[in-house]
């Protein structure tokens, strides 16, 4: 049998070996070192519940909304599958923030890793349009809103504006087709960038290796092996994360608002928490300012290690990257719980 | 010593090499052109044509157009004017907030309208006075309205 394998499969063992056996820093057995495992085996957990999910559900309104409701309340185990969904999303997100602020706070940034925090950066967008595409998916009322501004603030966008709002709303206005749409990104070309994305990232991680750091009570140049150490640390991570999953989708189940009225805006209209920010930001100032401050944002992210290291070239002792990060994570913080706080006034 | 640079010594491979590069350098261009050609076409056909259409709706008759309250009229695709009587001129309003598109309330209390989403305020001319809307400057869209005799008429753009 294994020679029948060997022959028809003619992978080198010491290969394999070499390849799994990679060995990994001992820092890594603290937990916030490993935070980037976390997005990844929920994204698996996502990907899963996701495809269940779309034997049923169909992307058009108003079907869609009664579809979700037939998973909700008639298929078998569909609230559950719904529920661990939305509360994987929810990880997911927190998750790849914390990992974030890991990466950030550790300077694993700087140089050689700058072009995977790039990377990273456009996993992050990724996994927030597939929050919003999927939130919209439920065609309740917020979904309707939501991507009525959602889709108005990128036609704002300068230049590609209206072609991409023509892009999400497959016409002028949002409409039947737009659901089409919003399904095909969150089904297919979304998981595809995700998933072109992680590959990109995880080779450079293993290119690089992770960066080095050595905590005072470690042996100098420990490692432990990846496979079976590693792997197993982090299905172990995974078992925990199904049972929190579990917890949580039984106490908290995701629930289904009133369905979508184009006609009426309603009255209490908020978005999902990580678009807190983003949506005070949007009532503090005028449109094109909201455009340019959220688009400036995103370029000082993403190019932030170059900007990094200018900043140590000239001050090479300056601990100016902790304070501006713990400024933007204050930032967030307020102007996220601002948001969550404010009954709606009028 | 001299200055001079020391010159590769020439062999008979100078001339196909340099052929090589200009090979190479046409044969990226085409192929850059046609794939990129191709991704041009994949990004046209995602973004469908518009067709616009401009239509005429009865309304109400004159008469009925009040001068205390907006008459809330909805059209037959989920147009909604706000029609009313301002100083003698009927005037009608898109709901449509011109910030981000959320429908606006009429406030018949406050002689407002109140965009739910961000809060941006609307006084009965359309005139943006609080929110995002008044930092822009964008008051709510007027239609055009038509009065045929005792009829009045909506003019309205829709996607054909
Ligand atoms: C779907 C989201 C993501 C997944 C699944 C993911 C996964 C990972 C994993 C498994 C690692 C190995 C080290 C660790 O676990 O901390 C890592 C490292 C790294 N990640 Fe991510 N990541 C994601 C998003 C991001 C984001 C949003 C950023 C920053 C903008 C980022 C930047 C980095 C960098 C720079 C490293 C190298 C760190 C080092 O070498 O110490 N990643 N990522
Ligand atoms: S959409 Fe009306 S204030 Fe933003």
């Amino acid at each position: 049998m294994a020679g029948w394998w060997a022959r028809h499969v003619p992978i080198n063992q010491e290969t394999v070996r070499h390849f799994t056996s990679e060995p990994v820093p001992y820092h890594l057995r603290r937990w916030w070192w490993c935070l980037g495992g976390t997005p990844a085996y929920l994204f698996v957990v996502m990907a899963t519940t996701g495809i269940l999910m779309t034997f049923y559900y169909v992307p058009r309104p108003p079907e869609a909304y009664y579809s979700v409701q037939r998973i909700t309340e008639e298929v078998p185990y569909g609230w559950y599958i719904r529920s661990v969904h939305r509360w994987a999303a929810n990880l997911m997100i927190i998750t790849v923030i914390l990992h974030m602020m890991r990466v950030y706070f550790t300077g694993a940034y700087r140089c050689p890793r700058e072009i995977n925090w790039m990377i990273g950066v456009g996993l992050l967008v990724t996994t927030l349009l597939f929050g919003f595409t999927g939130y919209s998916l439920i065609y309740e009322q917020l979904s309707y809103w939501g991507v009525t501004v959602a889709s108005n603030l990128m036609e704002a966008t300068p230049l590609i504006g209206p072609w991409l709002a023509r892009l999400i709303r497959g016409g002028a206005e949002v409409g039947e087709t737009t659901w089409v749409r919003l399904f095909v990104f969150h089904i297919g070309v979304l998981p595809t960038i995700m998933t072109i994305l992680l590959i990109c990232h995880f080779t450079l991680i293993r290119l690089h290796g992770v960066t080095p750091y050595r905590f005072p009570d470690e042996p100098e140049g420990k490692t432990y092996p990846f496979f079976p150490d590693h792997v197993l640390t982090e299905l172990a991570i995974g078992v925990f994360l199904m049972f929190l999953l579990t917890c949580l989708a039984c106490i908290f189940p995701a629930e289904l608002g009133p369905i979508a009225n184009p006609l009426v805006t309603p009255e209490h209209i908020k978005p999902e928490w990580y678009f807190y920010f983003t949506f005070r930001l949007l009532k503090l100032m005028g449109l094109t300012w909201a455009v340019l401050t959220l688009g400036f944002m995103l370029f000082i992210t993403l190019l932030w290690p170059f900007i990094d290291a200018a900043i140590r070239k000239y001050w090479p002792e300056s601990e100016l990257s902790v304070y501006i990060g713990i400024a933007a994570v204050v930032l967030l913080c307020v102007m996220t719980v601002w948001e969550a706080m404010e009954g709606t006034v009028f | 010593m001299s200055d001079e640079p020391i010159k590769e010594p020439t062999t008979g491979d100078e001339q196909p090499s340099r052929r090589g590069f200009v090979t190479t350098v046409l044969m990226l261009a085409s192929l850059v052109a046609s794939y990129g050609l191709g991704l041009v076409y994949f990004l046209r056909f995602l973004v469908p044509p518009i067709r616009w259409r401009r239509r005429e709706l009865f309304v109400t008759t004159v008469d009925r157009v009040p001068s205390d309250r907006a008459l809330v009229w909805v059209g037959p695709d989920g147009q909604e004017a706000l029609i009313y009587n301002l100083n003698g001129e009927i005037v009608a309003f898109s709901n449509v907030c011109p910030h981000l598109g959320c429908h606006v309330h009429y406030r018949p209390s406050e002689q407002r309208f109140v965009c739910p989403c961000h809060q941006g305020v609307f006084d009965l001319e359309g005139n943006p006075i609080a929110g995002p809307p008044a930092e822009e400057n964008t008051p709510l869209k007027r239609y055009n309205i038509v009065v045929r005799g005792n009829a009045v008429y909506l003019e309205i753009l829709e996607e054909a």
